[in-house]
């Protein structure tokens, strides 16, 4: 199982690959993602599929809470939070 | 509260394909609830439009419309014309029966009737630089096909009266905050009982639409809900959706948008379940002071 630090920055890492609209040096776990439209609504469609890849399970989207994906941090305590 | 017997209501007639006729005091009753929501606009010196009911197919297209809202909306269409023999088919055919219009070859589709008043706004302002922000409204018949009508709450063919901002982001935050609190200071001197309740617009399959998604994980629309259901307002905040669809820039940068909704004809049916079919007992101060 992978470390908090790797998962974060493995979703920090697809968040700079796909996204035009901020650096490396910009982008921290805490950065807004939705808000600043860092990710549009295609993107995080995709960052469902990552992260249920990191997981290695499928997750319900009608439970997915509001803010879940604001941040690199909140998708983490969201969905790797209580299992590692 | 008591349910509505729409025949009481002086001057309302229900045409049961989704459309009511307004005439006497529930005209009035309409008339002076636009009058509070254009005085609720004059705050931010709004700018009054009036819009055509078409908007072109290729506008909607824009936003992915077809593919969001399929089951919503309402094309006009026309007999083609470029072959005679198509109209003189038409003529000699059945023309009508079994309660439908017998339709030989349709012209193509190019238009679309209105669904949200608001749309005529960012189409208008598209490609556009601005340098200050917009404070805009409008009344627009919208038209959203449902599987289902009911008198008042759920029409094919209704009112929308809509405020929108179009500027800054900060800026606009502070027109929807701004508005809300007024909005609900004055359903409040209504007392019609309303909460606000965060929403997601109908999509189509919205597991499998990117964009309900979004609206699930970061809600930016508020509906004013009364009597638990039905909601008779809303706003929302679309962040830069329509400024990049339609490319509007805020000085150079891509604007925001946000809009704040009122559906006319469930209005009409708050105040009425609310206070009865008599107009005498209607809130018209409390509306005409607003």
């Amino acid at each position: 199982m992978k470390t908090e630090l790797e998962i974060k920055e493995t979703l920090r890492q697809w968040v700079l690959k796909k996204s035009k609209k901020v650096t490396d040096a910009e982008l921290s776990f805490d950065t807004h993602l939705l808000e600043t439209r860092i990710l549009s609504s295609l993107h995080v469609m995709e960052l469902i599929l990552e992260v249920e890849k990191i997981k290695g399970s499928k997750f319900n989207l009608k439970a997915i809470k509001p803010g879940a994906f604001n941040t690199i941090d909140s998708i983490y305590a969201s969905f790797f939070g209580s299992a590692t | 509260m008591s349910e509505i017997k729409f025949t009481e209501i002086p001057g309302y007639k229900w045409i049961p394909n989704g459309q009511s006729n307004l005439s006497g005091s529930i005209l009035e009753l309409f008339k002076s609830l636009d009058a509070m929501f254009l005085k609720i606009a004059s705050a931010a010196q709004a700018r009054e439009f009036y819009f055509p009911p078409f908007i072109q197919a290729a506008e909607l297209n824009k936003l992915d419309y077809f593919k969001s809202f399929p089951h919503l909306i309402t094309f006009p269409v026309a007999l083609d014309q470029n072959d005679a023999k198509n109209l003189e088919k038409f003529t000699e055919g059945p023309r009508f029966g079994d309660g439908k219009v017998h339709l030989t070859e349709i012209d193509k589709v190019c238009d679309c009737l209105t669904p949200a008043a608001c749309y005529h706004f960012y189409i208008h302002f598209q490609n556009q630089d601005l340098q200050e922000p917009l404070h805009l409204t409008t009344r627009a018949n919208c038209f959203r096909r449902e599987l289902y009508y009911k008198p008042l709450q759920r029409q094919w063919s209704f009112n929308m009266r809509e405020i929108v901002c179009i500027g800054p982001q900060d800026h606009v935050r502070g027109f929807v905050k701004k508005y809300r609190d007024i909005v609900t200071e004055k359903l409040a001197k209504l007392d019609l009982g309303i909460s606000w309740e965060v929403a997601t617009d109908p999509f189509f399959n919205p597991e499998s639409n990117p964009k309900f998604i979004m609206q699930q994980l970061d809600p930016v629309k508020h509906e004013m809900i009364f009597n638990k259901d039905l909601s008779i307002g809303s706003t929302n905040f679309h962040k830069d959706y329509f400024g990049e669809s339609f490319n509007i820039k805020y000085q150079g940068e891509t604007a925001t948008s946000a809009c704040i909704a009122f559906g006319l004809e469930r209005w009409l049916f708050a105040i009425i379940t609310r206070y009865g079919t008599n107009p005498a007992h209607w809130p018209m101060k409390e509306i005409q002071n607003g």
